[in-house]
C-alpha cells in the first residue's frame, strides 16, 4: 500500500528578530489506515507540524506529498478544497461554534463541499451517532460536558469524509477517563480505515497508537 | 501538477449557505446588530426626510406662486390720462376678470410725508390707484378702501409697515397725513396684500387726485382675472380701455413660472443633502467599527472556518454578506421612515406630501452601498488573517 503522507526534509522557520526553527528537516511517512503520534515537549513544533501536514501553514523548505500529489506549491485556493474535502481538524480547546446545536456544528464540517444544507445534517446525523451524542444532537454545544464537546469536534471534522484526520491534544482538556474514552474512540475510527496523526505530549496516549514519533526541538527523533 | 480533480470539485459556500451563515453571524450579537442598522436607518431616512420635505414645501410655495401669477395681467400705458376715468367700470364687466383698475406709481420719486404737522418725516413712494386696482392686490385693510371716494378728495391709504413707522397706529381718532405738506385724510390702513408687496411702505392715494397734484403718474392697470383666462383678458381689456387705440395700451401676462419651483427645490436639497450625507457619513463609520470590532472578536471562528476549507475569498465573502443585510435593513427600514415623515410633516401643514418617485429606491440602495463600503475594510481584514494565528484566538 502506498504512503498517504510523504515528508521529505520539512523545514519551518518563523522569521522575526529572533528567528525560530520550529521544524528541522523532518522526514517520515504515514501509509493509509495508520494511526501515528507524534510526542514531545511543550515549544518542541508539534503543532507546527500538524498545520503543515493540515495545509493551514507554508512550510519553508522541504517536500510533502499527500495522496501521492505535491502539495507545497499549490495555490491558496487549490490547498483550501484539500482542506473542505481530504482533512479533518480536531483541536486541544474544540473550536465548538457557541450558540449553536450539535448538529449545527457537526453539518458546518462539510459546508465548503456545497453540499445541500438537508444533506448536510442528515450525514451530521451519522456521525453523531458514531461518536455517540445522538440523543444530544439538539442540545446547544455550551451545555455539553468536556468530552462530548470533543466528541462533537471529531463528528465534524468526520463530516467532510477526510482521508486524513488530524488532532492537535484532543484529551489535553480531558480527565483521564474521559481522554480514555475519546482514545477508544479514535481507535475505533483507525479499525474503521481512517488514518489519523495525533499530536501530544501524554506518553499514555501516544502508545495507544500504531506508530510513535518524538519529536524534540524541530526535530522527528527515534521512531518507537 | 494540480490534479484535476480538484480544480472540478468546486469549494467555497453555497448562496443558501452563505445567507444563512451571515445571518447566524449577525444576530450573535443582536444588539450591536441593531445599533448599525439603526444609525445606517437614521442617515436613510434624513435623506429621505429632506427630498420629501424640501419638494412639498417647493410645491406648496410655488403652487400658490404659480396660481397668482397666472390669475394676473398688467397692462402700461403711457400717461394716466391716456386712460379713461372710468378703467373699473370697464374692465369689470369683461369675461374672466375678477376686480381690475390703476395702481401705479404716482411720482417717479419718493415724497416726504408726515403724520400730524409736527410728526416724523420720512420719504415715502406714492401709489395711485383705483378701487379696482387696490382690489386686485387682494388686500385685507382695516379702516376703508378707495370705493365711495368723490372725485378730487384728498384721502389716503397707508401700508402697514409704514402706518407703524410714522406712528398713525397708536390713535384711534381719523388721522391726516401730509404728503408734500399737502393734508390727506387717512381712511385706512393696508395690513396686506397679496400682490405688490411693496404697499406695506407705501401711501396709496386716488389716482384722481394724483393726476392733479404730480406731472406724470404712471399709468399702470393691474388685474386680477380668473384662472387660465390672462390671454384673454389682455387682449380683451386693451379694446376695452382704448376702443379707439388699442395700440397704444400694452398688455402682460406673467410668464410661467416653472422654472421657480426647480429653484426653490434646488436649494433646499442642497442644504438638506449635505446635512444627510454627512449624517449617512457618519453612520458608515461607526459601521466600520463595529464591524471591525466583530472581526476581531470572531477569530477563532474565522480560523475554523478556514480549517474547514474556506479560501481567504470565502471569509470576505461571509463579511460582506453580512454587510449587505444590515446593509438592506437600514435602508429599507430608513426610506420607509423617512416617507412616513414626509406623510406626516405634510399632512400636518395641510399640504400634499410630494417626493420624487426615484428618491426610496435610491436611499435604499445608497444604504446598502454605504455599509458595503463600511464593511469592505474590516471584510478584507478577515479575508487577510493568517489561519493559524486566527485559530489561535
Ligand atoms: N507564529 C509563530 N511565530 C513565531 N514563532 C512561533 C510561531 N508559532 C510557533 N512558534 C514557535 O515555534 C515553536 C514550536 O511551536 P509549536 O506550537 O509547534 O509547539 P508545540 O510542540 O505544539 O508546543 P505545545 O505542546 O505547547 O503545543 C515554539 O518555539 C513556538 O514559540
Ligand atoms: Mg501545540
Amino acid at each position: 500500500m502506498s504512503a498517504l503522507i510523504e515528508v521529505e526534509g520539512l523545514n519551518r522557520t518563523f522569521e522575526g528578530p529572533q528567528p525560530v526553527r520550529a521544524l528541522r528537516d523532518c522526514t517520515f511517512s504515514v501509509a493509509a489506515g495508520e494511526m501515528v503520534a507524534v510526542t514531545g515537549p511543550s515549544g518542541s513544533g508539534k503543532s507546527t507540524l500538524l498545520n503543515c501536514l493540515g495545509l493551514l501553514d507554508r512550510p519553508t523548505s522541504g517536500t510533502y506529498l499527500l495522496e501521492e500529489r505535491d502539495v507545497i506549491g499549490l495555490a491558496e485556493r487549490h490547498r483550501a478544497a484539500l482542506r473542505a474535502r481530504r482533512i479533518g481538524f480536531v483541536f486541544q480547546d474544540y473550536n465548538l461554534l457557541w450558540g449553536r446545536t450539535a448538529l449545527d456544528n457537526v453539518a458546518l464540517g462539510s459546508i465548503y463541499q456545497r453540499e445541500r444544507a438537508a444533506d448536510r445534517e442528515g450525514v451530521a446525523k451519522v456521525y453523531l451517532d458514531l461518536v455517540g451524542l445522538s440523543h444530544r444532537q439538539r442540545a446547544l454545544v455550551e451545555t455539553l460536558s468536556g468530552g462530548e464537546r470533543q466528541r462533537v469536534a471529531i463528528a465534524r471534522a468526520l463530516a467532510c469524509a477526510p482521508s486524513l484526520l488530524l488532532c492537535d491534544e484532543p484529551t489535553g482538556n480531558l480527565d483521564s477517563e474521559t481522554g480514555d474514552a475519546i482514545l477508544s474512540l479514535l481507535e475505533g475510527l483507525r479499525a474503521g480505515g481512517q488514518t489519523i496523526v495525533i499530536v501530544t505530549h501524554d506518553p499514555s496516549v501516544a502508545a495507544r497508537a500504531s506508530r510513535q514519533f518524538g519529536m524534540r526541538d524541530g526535530t522527528l527523533t527515534a521512531e518507537v | 501538477m494540480v490534479p484535476g480533480e480538484i480544480s472540478k470539485d468546486r469549494t467555497g459556500l453555497r448562496m443558501a449557505d452563505l445567507v444563512a451563515e451571515a445571518a447566524v453571524g449577525i444576530t450573535v450579537k443582536p444588539l450591536r446588530s441593531i445599533l448599525t442598522v439603526v444609525g445606517i436607518a437614521v442617515g436613510v431616512a434624513a435623506l429621505v426626510a429632506t427630498v420629501g420635505l424640501a419638494a412639498t414645501t417647493a410645491r406648496v410655495v410655488s403652487e400658490r406662486f404659480d396660481e397668482l401669477r397666472a390669475r394676473e395681467v398688467t397692462i402700461v400705458a403711457n400717461r394716466l390720462e391716456n386712460l379713461p376715468s372710468d378703467v373699473d367700470e370697464r374692465l369689470a364687466v369683461l369675461p374672466g376678470v375678477e376686480v381690475g383698475g390703476v395702481l401705479g406709481p404716482a411720482t417717479s420719486q419718493s415724497r416726504p410725508v408726515r403724520a400730524f404737522r409736527t410728526g416724523p418725516i420720512a420719504s415715502v413712494p406714492i401709489i395711485a390707484a383705483t378701487q379696482g386696482g387696490l382690489a386686485a392686490t387682494r388686500p385685507s385693510i382695516t379702516g376703508r378702501s378707495l370705493d365711495r371716494i368723490l372725485p378730487g378728495q384728498r384721502v389716503a391709504l397707508l401700508g402697514g409697515d409704514l402706518a407703524v413707522a410714522l406712528g398713525v397706529r397708536q390713535r384711534t381718532s381719523p388721522t391726516t397725513v401730509f404728503i408734500d405738506d399737502v393734508p390727506f385724510t387717512v381712511i385706512g390702513i393696508i395690513d396686506r396684500t397679496e400682490r405688490e408687496a411693496q404697499l406695506a411702505t407705501a401711501v396709496v392715494v386716488p389716482a384722481s387726485v394724483a393726476v392733479e397734484m404730480w406731472p406724470d403718474p404712471q399709468a399702470i392697470v393691474l388685474i386680477d382675472v380668473e384662472a387660465g383666462a390672462a390671454l384673454e383678458v389682455a387682449a380683451a381689456a386693451v379694446l376695452a380701455l382704448r376702443p379707439d387705440a388699442p395700440g397704444s395700451l400694452g398688455a402682460r401676462v406673467m410668464p410661467e413660472a416653472r422654472n421657480l419651483r426647480t429653484d426653490i427645490a434646488g436649494e433646499l436639497n442642497a442644504l438638506g443633502l449635505a446635512v444627510s450625507v454627512t449624517v449617512l457619513g457618519v453612520a458608515g463609520l461607526a459601521a466600520v467599527a463595529t464591524m471591525m470590532l466583530s472581526v476581531l472578536e470572531r477569530r477563532r471562528e474565522i480560523g475554523l472556518h478556514r480549517a474547514l476549507g474556506a479560501r481567504p475569498f470565502d471569509i470576505g465573502l461571509r463579511f460582506l454578506a453580512e454587510a449587505t443585510i444590515i446593509g438592506t435593513f437600514g435602508g429599507v427600514l430608513g426610506a420607509s421612515s423617512g416617507l412616513i415623515v414626509v406623510a406626516l410633516v405634510g399632512t400636518a401643514r395641510n399640504a400634499t406630501p410630494s417626493i420624487p418617485a426615484w428618491t426610496p429606491p435610491v436611499a435604499v440602495v445608497l444604504g446598502l452601498a454605504v455599509t458595503l463600503l463600511a464593511g469592505a475594510y474590516p471584510a478584507y481584514r478577515a479575508a487577510r488573517l493568517d489561519p493559524i494565528d486566527a485559530l489561535r484566538g
